[in-house]
């Protein structure tokens, strides 16, 4: 991973991958493989996650949240999927993607001790969150790092359903604040 | 009475195409969603015209019209619906899985049909109607 770091950052009971670029980097460290690889593993991640919101959350609009999350998600995977075939690309792990996977597991750990609005509320914030961290991921590492035009493509065209995600997920937060 | 008959002929030549020529044809509109977005945001048929969504997202979306008139139903990845367009199909309508995608048909008047079954408007009329009606985006 060189210089780029990737820690966790812990609040609330929640654990998010954050990403943090020095200023001097430039965001070359990742082959496109492994940037295939995070790419897929944020997109699973997130939709195993929905799959416990199903479970255990309360909020009509929490679950829609998490309908959303599955569908969307599950998607950008096999067109992502479909891409590395064509490419032929295997996907390869790496530092940032062993981040993203902790911070899952940390974050279902929490979650799984929480039902109904306190569920609602614990995994809002954490979508919030974790939107937020995937979006400066994709603009700060993961599309400049990228080599291969269609990956990059790809990439620039999820960027807008990660966006959609967090506006809508920060709108859910406030009604499930309340 | 020559000239007359010469001048007449030529009046009714003209009105006979001008008619023709006249005749409003059904259109065909497009609304891609692109990038979580309905492109364009707007679009402005005229009743017994066809409205055809395309899904050029990775994810599925739906066009929901937000009084639950009309409803695509589930659109995956380079999927399609068209609609034929109604008077009642006015309105905002958005995708129902991301109700932050948002976007709006406006529905004008047609005075001539492509199908022959409206009544004619002379020319003039007819072009200040259709500015009225705003119908001004076919794809």
């Amino acid at each position: 991973m060189g210089r780029r770091t990737f820690g966790l950052l812990s609040g609330a009971g929640l654990v998010v991958a954050c990403l943090a670029v020095p200023a001097t980097g430039r965001a070359q460290d990742l082959s496109d493989a492994q940037v295939a690889h995070v790419a897929v593993t944020a997109n699973t991640i997130d939709a195993d996650l929905a799959k416990l919101a199903l479970e255990r959350g309360r909020s009509s609009d929490v679950k829609a949240f998490a309908r959303m999350m599955i569908d969307d998600h599950t998607g950008v995977n096999q067109k992502a999927a479909a891409l590395a075939k064509k490419l032929n690309v295997t996907p390869v792990a790496n530092d940032v993607s062993a981040s993203l996977e902790k911070g899952a597991r940390e974050a279902r750990a929490n979650l799984v001790k929480l039902t109904g609005a306190a569920f609602d509320r614990a995994y809002i914030a954490r979508e919030v969150e974790y939107h937020a961290a995937v979006l400066g991921a994709i603009d700060d590492l993961l599309i400049p790092t990228t080599q291969n035009g269609e990956l990059k493509e790809l990439l620039k065209t999820v960027r807008p359903a990660v966006a959609a995600h967090l506006e809508r997920a920060r709108q859910i937060q406030q009604t499930v604040a309340q | 009475m020559k000239a007359e008959w010469f001048v007449m002929a030529a009046v009714a030549a003209a009105v006979t195409a001008a008619c023709a020529a006249d005749v409003q044809p059904v259109r065909t509109h497009v609304v891609e969603i692109r990038q979580f977005a309905f492109l364009p945001e707007t679009i402005s048929a005229l009743p017994g015209d066809t409205i055809r969504w395309i899904n050029r997202d990775p994810v599925p979306h739906t066009a929901t019209s937000s009084n639950g008139g009309w409803d695509s139903g589930r659109l995956e990845a380079e999927g399609e619906w068209a609609m034929v367009v109604e008077r009642d199909a006015a309105g905002d309508y958005v995708c129902a899985y991301h109700p932050n995608m948002r976007a709006t048909v406006q529905v004008g008047r047609r005075f001539r049909s492509g199908r022959g079954d409206a009544k004619r408007t002379p020319r003039p009329f007819a072009a200040i109607a259709a500015f009225h009606d705003g119908h001004a985006d076919d794809v």
